[in-house]
């Protein structure tokens, strides 16, 4: 009786049904044949297995090779050629000696009951039609079943000694015994209904697991010992006594303990649904609630109380669409549900409506729940109070529309501005200027020197405004274009040719890189550089060394000098607007220059710095990121 | 060489520029006649009336101008038959690129930056009489 389907379900279970299966095959093979070589050696031992009883007969037992062999390898899927084949040849056997009178079936086939005929046909079938699935059921399984429970009928009237099944309705023990074996790895071969239960982790595979290997094993287990003592069970009163008896023992056993264990288990599962509850319920600013598969309300948490003001009372069992702004409720909600059913999860962000009909901006998750079988059976709904959150974002939004509004004018205006300064400011400057030519000789000295005045201020605003112009262009995007660092540079050489002339400064240029940027700006950046590198020169003869280094991510360019140098403490103001370290009359300067350098490499998405120390030179920095490529 | 006077129009509203523009040309020492006119309408008119031979050598045009403003007088002024051969030097405060490419884009000849200090202004009004009085065979139609 080693191949019941009674052995306990592993995890991982399918595998082991498989297993079951292949050592049924394997059993049903080498038994049948054993009894077909007893057949041949002329050992009526052997042909009845050494049961004791009615030998299996030839015909059946090459059917049941058959079946054995086609068995083997139908837990394939679907099923190989030499399966379905060894099954058709089985079931024509079947078919044949169940139609046939009895003399013919005699000569042809030998003798073959019609019990065993009517099982190798219900076997045969069952393999031939491993593949078939009708609606979730597999025909195989039930004919499978079938088949197992004549075969035990068959093996436990045996045991009992039992004459119920007269003539055609008899059996051979052995018979029985092998078509038992070769059901119970039908059964186990294919996941149906009984196969899928038995593996199951849920309480109904242990149920199945516990009471069906009793079921079976009882009767048998009691056959077998009625038939070891049978002088003890003299009559048949008795037998049927100790068989009552020992099952009502051996089932209330596996009740009590079954009933223990789902105790135990509920009351695990309840105390852990209690936590969860009292979590969800906790939970203030999160509403949490279950609706069923229609949309109505199943529970409801304290969140879903102070955001919506509904008590549980008031809220569960009404529908959805309560929390809605009335307009278009029943169609939103329709169209929520749907969603989630069709995607499994929806998120949407809108208007809610609370119990006195004011609106809320709710952020919301409804997720769809599912049986088993994948049906919907309801739903989870998360949601959120957003509106604060959402006014604060508008409001963001404004606030950041505004400014750059504000930038965008100011900017205007700067450009403007300065633009139209420059006009009367032309007129004072050229009417002075002239003004002094004319009349160079009517003019005292003083007037001389106001003249001066006048043309020195002029100039100055001049300056700032050509400045401050420069800076306010920047606003706009910059356009970057490819562009070789060592060209702008000796563009910048040639704006200061007359100066670097003048002081007898030596420029050096070495190898720059090429890269993306706006070449009017970079211009203006390394003419700035090179001005204040010529402006704030020491005692010795200015030298600027212009030079790039290749770093992670991109170029740090610098210009060094060896001028005057600049103190510590000042090393990050002089990047501001309008600031100055000096006065006019010693070096003269906007106090813009700079402030555009850092635009400019910020622009760019580099910074710039200085590395300075007093009389001991300033050494400019900036870095330029690598262009991303797009 | 050619040796009748220079014809310049100079369209320009600000009466400050003009007398620049005059004392430039006297110290620059440039035999040149210039008309004025102050706003684009005038300027067309003033083309508009003349006859081939009596058309400026060279207009000097503002860009910012009252009723219609530098930028169309140049395009009108490039588009007609009689009077796109004339030379039109944009003179203006504008530094934008913008109006460069701008001015370039519609025909214009040359486009200079006013200075702010009269002796470059000179220096600029002398280098544009040497380059368009001297250095440059304008048309000939009035010699002939």
């Amino acid at each position: 009786m080693g191949a019941m389907p009674s052995a306990p379900a592993a995890p991982s279970g399918e595998r082991h049904l498989k297993l079951i299966a292949r050592a049924s095959a394997s059993a049903t093979a080498a038994l049948s044949a054993a009894s077909i070589a007893g057949w041949a050696i002329h050992s009526p031992g052997l042909e009845a297995l050494f049961l004791g009883s009615n030998p299996v007969s030839l015909p059946p037992a090459c059917a049941l090779l058959l079946c054995g062999f086609s068995l083997f390898f139908a837990s394939r899927e679907p099923a190989p050629r030499p399966t379905r084949a060894a099954g058709l040849a089985a079931l024509a056997a079947a078919v044949y000696s169940l139609v046939a009178d009895d003399r013919r079936r005699a000569a042809a086939l030998g003798h073959m009951t019609f019990l065993s005929a009517l099982v190798l046909a219900l076997v045969a079938l069952a393999l031939c039609l491993s593949d078939l699935v009708v609606a979730d059921w597999r025909p195989s399984n039930v004919l499978a079943a079938a088949a197992w429970a004549f075969s035990l009928l068959a093996l436990v009237s045996h045991l009992y000694g039992a004459r119920l099944l007269r003539g055609g309705f008899d059996m051979a023990l052995p018979a029985a015994l092998i078509f038992l074996i070769l059901c119970s790895g039908l059964l186990t071969g294919r996941r149906g209904l009984i196969a899928g239960l038995l593996v199951e982790p849920g309480p109904g595979g242990v149920v199945l697991r516990r009471f069906f290997p009793a079921a079976i094993l009882v009767p048998v287990f009691l056959g077998w010992l009625r038939v070891l003592f049978s002088d003890l069970f003299l009559q048949a009163g008795t037998g049927a006594a100790a068989l009552s008896v020992t099952i009502a023992a051996v089932f209330g056993l596996l009740v009590i303990q079954l009933a223990l264990r789902i105790d135990r288990e509920a009351a695990v599962s309840e105390r852990r649904r209690a936590y969860f509850d009292t979590a969800v319920n906790s939970v203030k600013d999160y509403a949490i609630f279950l609706l069923d598969a229609e949309g109505r309300i199943q529970t409801w948490n304290d969140g879903a109380r102070i955001i919506n003001d509904w008590t549980a009372e008031e809220i569960v069992g009404r529908p959805l669409s309560m929390l809605y702004p009335p307009e278009d409720a029943e169609r939103r909600v329709r169209l929520e549900l749907e969603a989630a059913a069709r995607e499994g999860r929806y998120e949407d962000e809108g208007w809610r409506a609370r119990k006195d009909g004011s609106l809320y901006w709710a952020g919301i998750v409804l997720t769809a729940l599912r049986d088993e079988r994948g049906r919907v059976t309801g739903f989870l709904k998360v949601a959120r109070d957003m509106t604060e959150r959402r006014r604060q974002e508008a409001q963001l939004k404004e606030t950041l529309e505004k400014l750059q509004r504000s930038n965008q004018e100011l900017e205007q205006f700067a450009y403007v501005a300065s633009h139209d300064l420059q006009e009367p400011l032309r007129k004072v400057t050229s009417f002075t200027q002239l003004f002094a030519k004319r009349y160079a000789s009517k003019v005292d000295a003083t007037a001389a020197g106001y003249i001066g005045y006048i043309v020195d201020g002029a100039q100055r605003m001049q300056n700032l405004i050509t400045d401050l112009l420069a800076f306010s262009r920047l606003g706009s995007q910059p356009r970057l274009v490819e562009t070789d660092l060592g060209e702008i540079a000796r563009q910048a050489v040639t704006e200061f040719e007359l100066a670097i002339k003048d002081s007898g400064a030596k420029v050096e240029i070495e190898a720059l890189p090429r890269v993306s940027c706006d070449p009017g700006r970079m211009l203006q950046l390394f003419e700035n550089l090179l001005g204040n590198a010529l402006k704030f020169r020491g005692a010795e003869r200015s030298i600027v060394r212009i030079f790039a280094q290749r770093g992670d991510g991109g170029w740090t360019v610098s210009v060094a000098d060896n001028g005057i140098g600049i103190e510590p403490q000042y090393h990050d103001q002089i990047f501001a607007m309008f600031r100055r370290l000096h006065s006019r009359s010693e070096y003269p300067g906007t106090g813009i220059g700079l402030a555009i350098c850092k635009r400019v490499v910020e622009q760019l998405g580099g910074r710039i710095w200085v590395e300075s120390r007093p009389a001991k030179g300033s050494t400019f920095r900036f870095t330029i990121p690598e262009a991303r490529k797009a | 060489m050619t040796f009748y006077p220079i014809k310049v129009l100079m369209v320009e509203d600000d009466p400050g520029d003009v007398e620049l523009m005059r004392e430039a040309l006297k110290d620059a020492k440039l035999s040149v006649q210039v008309d004025v006119v102050e706003d684009g309408v005038l300027a067309m008119e003033y083309l508009n009336a003349r006859s081939k031979a009596d058309l400026p050598d060279v207009i000097f045009l503002d860009l910012n101008l009252p009723r219609k403003d530098g930028r169309q007088v140049l395009s009108d002024v490039k588009k007609s038959e009689k009077l796109r051969e004339i030379p039109i030097v944009v003179l203006t405060t504008s530094k934008a690129d913008e109006d460069i490419h701008m001015s370039y884009g519609l025909g214009a000849n040359c486009y200079i930056t006013k200075p702010v200090d009269f002796e470059q202004f000179e220096k600029v009004v002398r280098s544009i009489g040497e380059f368009w009085f001297t250095v440059v065979r304008l048309p000939l139609y009035k010699a002939s």
